[in-house]
């Protein structure tokens, strides 16, 4: 039998020792054992021998920088890189588990971060895309009677202050809606675009040119005879194949002829709204002396302010000349002021909540990501503190121990960078597809330098777990190192301490996610809860868009809706079909104030809603009839013009009497001219908005006045969707010209309603979700860690005779005090952080006692679960076993 | 850069004289212990080399390897002329000094006790 050098001395002599001497110390030792030491001492001494060999030459082999030997010109600093990254790689090869998770730690931190960042930085940071763009101010109308603040201006209004403020350049008029409308194609059916309307000199005051073409001017836009319409750069792309000779042709959009004058270039957004195509207001010129030009607040107002002029002197002449219109026009212009803000900041708006919530949680995620990419940088650094600490007494330079670690992490951090680039791209796209309507134009491409960002952060900070203790184990002297590591190499009592702290820290951060996603969750319940008063299930609702040039005389427009609901409403499969100008959880409506007759005065302020329907639109959305009678389905010419009212207009206005037939008009103020309509009955709420209470509305019937275009409604004893194309048969048969838009489930509808609860549910969870994930990586690696360092103990406990079952409940308990650190640390955090969240929240207080309770529950139970494992495998703990590796 | 050696240095230069074509670890070491009766480790063997090398006392080449090696090279050294004339230097300072007591030094040894080297 051949006596061979013992195993472990060798493989220990040739771990510690540097690679360039390995082959010829450990050769030597091996020859001479072989040679001549074996037949001197026989097996046991020789092996003896060997490990006083070995165990004498790692501590007392000094080699001298190798690179002073052989000068390599210029190249010397390339090589040893190259080399640092050879070793890095082969290191992290040998550690796969590790390797994997800190790269898949970091990724999901990098790829988090980088998504909102993106997000924030294309919705707030980013300058409008416009000349000069802080000069840009959006002004409003206030009037502290009426409780308005930030309200749209009427038209009147907006000429005074163009002529009256000389602070401003010029104010220009937008609309902050879209309006669909069919725009003709060539074979003569009509398809959906989405006009804006502006005055004539919006794209001026923007500073925006076209890219072909011109806009209209300030003058021609009051020229409805001849019209000009301005494309959006996708529309020409969509629908015309960006025809370079598209400019001065003629298009009809809602039967009426544009004059295609311009084209805007493609970076064009302007994010009230998203038109397709503008149009100028439809007003003239001769609007100007009318009273209703001064009562319709329908729109905003932009300006640029004047070179030289402070927002502050532009101010004081706005104030001016809107005190002076209060005066001229005590009526209309009753306490009405006038104020503006940049641009900027208006546009972003309330969004700038939403996103700092999500930058909130990111920023979390990204610190919980960072601290359990240092701790597992600080546990696997412990694990070769001893190889470190010999290395360096060896000679081998520290600066070039070091700038192996470091190379390390940024070998993690390159794997990191490319995964997370892939999270972050596919992290835009998602959120861009989930974004709520109301978070404006979000960009769907990644932004670079967010990615560098958020890389170079992680980076750092792994860069630095990974240096500081192996500093620190570089400086010790060998002798400690390989005692107070015992055998296994664990981490010292700083490092140890550093480890839990950053535990406390992510189960601290992570409750603090969960909490707000649970807060949304409750959220949500709670908004499902409400009772929106009307039946949404199998209801279908729809559009149809009749160009104004074939319809423009309300009677022919009312007679194709009501022939067109009549053949709906004979399809099989459909129960009953209505019609509506508004329909509930949707911005739609007119307000107006009003007079009961017989009546003093209402206060001023209460308003009316208003909505026109059909009688069908009640039972289509099962919305009851709680008093009186249904208007009819036809009006009588001649009989007075029926009207239902809500029931929160029942309880208001009419608390101790009977509605029915009671008399009301549309004026403050009625006098001869006022039209009176009859109360004929009350119909149940309906909610406008889900979390809002219903407005006091009345509903007239949608012959009675002069509607615009209605939505359709239908219940349906099949699934909606399905019937769809006969629904589309239908208008076809009727007129191909009119094209059925907008059709939707009334369910979507809701959930539409609900998009940006939803959406801070979806990423709030998502992100909960991976907290929690990350946090419980971070307990476990350092419960095992710990538990590593006690093995000793726990080994001569165990064979003093502690059974293990005690050990486990030690282990355990140790670990609840850290648990419970972190829980409360979190708890305090959650009452602190989600303050923020509260205007998202809804029937739920943001410090909701089951919510934060049942989160610490989930946090405690999850970082105890996770301890479990490491906790059990230290209680069976075999003595014998550690006691040997003494 | 240092021109003396010390003692443990010159040991090995010594041997490595001594060893001509077959200077290399084991058998730098085993001469030395026979010689000096002090068990020296492999480590400090190498140290030392490394150390002469730098000063260029030394050079190395890579040598070949055997079957008790395990595929392990040999590294065999030989003397340069710096580390000769080092080597030498020091034996003429120290016998100039000693040769007018060498008597006394041997007498006043051998009264002390006996150490493990």
């Amino acid at each position: 039998m051949t006596v061979t050098p013992p195993r472990l001395a060798r493989r220990l002599l040739r771990a510690l020792l540097p690679a360039e001497w390995r082959e010829f110390v450990v050769g030597d030792l091996d020859e001479g054992f072989a040679s001549y030491v074996l037949a001197q001492r026989g097996a046991r001494g020789a092996a003896r021998w060997y490990w006083a060999q070995a165990l004498r030459t790692v501590t007392q082999f000094r080699p001298p920088p190798t690179s002073g030997l052989i000068p390599a010109p210029g190249g010397a600093a390339l090589g040893a890189l190259g080399q640092d990254l050879r070793f890095a790689a082969r290191n992290l090869r040998h550690t796969p588990g590790f390797s994997l998770l800190a790269i898949l730690t970091l990724a999901l931190g990098i790829g988090a971060a980088t998504t909102i960042f993106t997000t924030m930085n294309d919705v707030m940071v980013r300058p409008l895309p416009f000349r000069d763009p802080d000069r840009l101010m959006m002004l409003w109308e206030k009037n502290a009677e009426r409780g308005w603040v930030m309200a749209e201006v009427a038209p009147a209004n907006w000429l005074d202050w163009r002529e009256g403020v000389a602070g401003f350049e010029d104010i220009a008029m937008v609309s902050h809606w879209v309006s669909g409308v069919a725009l003709e194609q060539p074979d003569g059916s009509g398809t959906e675009i989405q006009v804006g309307y502006a005055s004539g000199n919006f794209f001026s005051v923007l500073g925006v040119s076209p890219l072909l073409g011109r806009s209209f001017t300030f003058e021609e836009a009051w020229d409805q005879t001849a019209p000009g319409v301005v494309l959006s750069h996708a529309t020409w792309r969509r629908l015309y194949g960006e025809d370079p000779d598209i400019v001065g042709r003629s298009v009809r959009l809602d039967g009426k002829s544009y004059r295609v004058t311009g084209v805007l270039p493609a970076d064009f957004r302007f994010d009230m709204t998203s038109a397709e195509a503008w149009i100028p207001f439809w007003w003239t010129l001769d609007n100007r002396s009318e009273a209703w030009f001064r009562r319709a607040h329908l729109a905003r107002a932009v300006g640029r302010l004047s070179q030289g002029v402070t927002a502050q002197q532009a101010r004081q002449q706005l104030d001016a000349v809107a005190a002076r219109l209060q005066v001229e026009y005590p009526e209309l212009n009753r306490a009405m002021e006038a104020d503006f803000e940049p641009l900027h900041d208006f546009l972003v708006g309330d969004r700038r909540t939403t996103l700092f919530i999500l930058f909130g949680a990111v920023g979390l995620l990204l610190l919980i990501a960072c601290s359990n990419v240092a701790n597992l940088m600080l546990v696997r650094t412990a694990g070769r503190r001893r190889e470190l600490a010999v290395r360096a007494a060896l000679g081998a330079p520290r600066a070039r121990l070091l700038r192996q670690m470091v190379t390390e992490s940024f070998v993690l951090a390159a794997g990191a960078a490319v995964l997370g680039a892939v999270l972050g791209t596919l992290g835009v796209r998602g959120v861009a597809a989930l974004r709520p309507e109301d978070l404006g134009g979000v960009g769907v491409h990644l932004d670079w330098r967010m990615f560098a960002f958020a890389l170079g952060m992680t980076a750092l900070v792994a860069a630095l777990a990974g240096a500081g203790p192996a500093w620190r184990a570089m400086r010790q002297h060998p002798r400690d190192a390989l005692s107070e590591g015992g055998r296994t190499g664990t981490m010292g009592r700083r490092a140890t301490r550093l480890s839990n702290t950053l535990a406390v820290a992510q189960i601290a951060l992570a409750l603090v996610m969960v909490a707000g996603a649970g807060l949304m969750v409750r959220t949500i319940r709670a908004l499902r809860a409400i009772d929106p008063g009307f039946s949404s299930h199998n209801v279908l609702t729809f559009a149809i868009l009749p160009p104004s040039g074939s319809y423009g005389q309300d009677r022919v427009r009312a007679d194709l809706v009501e022939r067109f609901l009549e053949r709906v409403a004979a399809l099989p499969g459909v129960v009953h079909a209505g019609a509506a100008r508004g329909l509930p959880l949707t911005q739609s409506g007119w307000t107006s104030d009003f007079a009961i007759e017989g009546r003093d005065r209402e206060a001023f302020g209460i308003e009316l809603r208003h909505n026109n329907a059909t009688p069908g639109y009640f039972a289509a959305l099962g919305i009851p009839l709680l008093q009186g009678g249904m208007m009819a389905e036809r009006l009588a010419p001649g009989a007075p013009v029926p009207i239902l009212i809500n029931q929160a207009m029942a309880d208001r206005v009419f608390p101790n009497e009977d509605p029915i037939g009671r008399r009301l008009a549309n004026d403050r103020y009625p006098d001869e001219n006022s039209f009176w309509y009859t109360i004929v009955g009350v119909v149940g709420n309906t909610r406008r908005v889900l979390t809002e209470a219903p407005d006091i509305e009345i509903t007239n019937h949608l012959r009675a006045d002069t509607p615009g275009i209605p939505s359709f409604v239908v219940k349906a004893s099949v699934d909606p969707l399905s019937l769809v194309p006969m629904i589309r048969q239908v208008m076809k048969e009727i007129d191909a010209g009119v094209p059925v838009v907008s059709v939707r489930t009334m369910e979507e509808v809701v959930a539409a309603s609900l998009a940006r609860e939803r959406f801070m549910l979806i990423l709030l969870s998502l992100f909960a979700g991976l907290a929690l994930l990350l946090a419980a990586v971070g307990v476990y690696g350092v419960t095992s860690q710990v538990a590593r360092g006690q093995v000793r103990e726990i080994g001569i406990r165990m064979a003093l005779g502690a059974p293990s079952g005690l050990i486990l409940r030690q282990v355990l308990l140790a670990r609840l005090q850290y648990v419970v650190a972190g829980v409360a640390l979190g708890v305090a955090g959650t009452f602190v952080g989600a303050r923020l969240l509260r205007g998202f929240l809804f029937g739920v207080a943001h410090w909701d006692p089951p919510t934060l309770a049942g989160v610490a529950l989930l946090l405690a139970l999850v970082a105890l679960a996770t301890s479990y494992p490491p906790a059990v495998r230290a209680s069976r703990t075999e003595p014998a076993g550690v006691l040997k590796g003494d | 850069m240092a021109t003396s050696t010390g003692e443990f240095e010159q040991l090995i230069l010594l041997a490595v004289m001594r060893l001509g074509d077959q200077a290399y670890g084991v058998e730098i070491r085993r001469l030395i212990e026979a010689e000096t009766g002090r068990e020296i480790s492999a480590g400090a063997v190498y140290t030392a080399l490394n150390r002469l090398e730098q000063r260029g006392f030394v050079r190395s080449r890579v040598g070949e390897t055997a079957p008790e090696r395990s595929g392990q090279r040999r590294r065999y050294y030989r003397v340069q002329p710096e580390g000769a004339a080092a080597l030498h230097r020091t034996f003429r300072d120290v016998s100039r000094m000693a040769q007018p007591v060498l008597s006394a030094l041997e007498r006043l040894a051998q009264r002390a006790r006996p150490s493990r080297g």
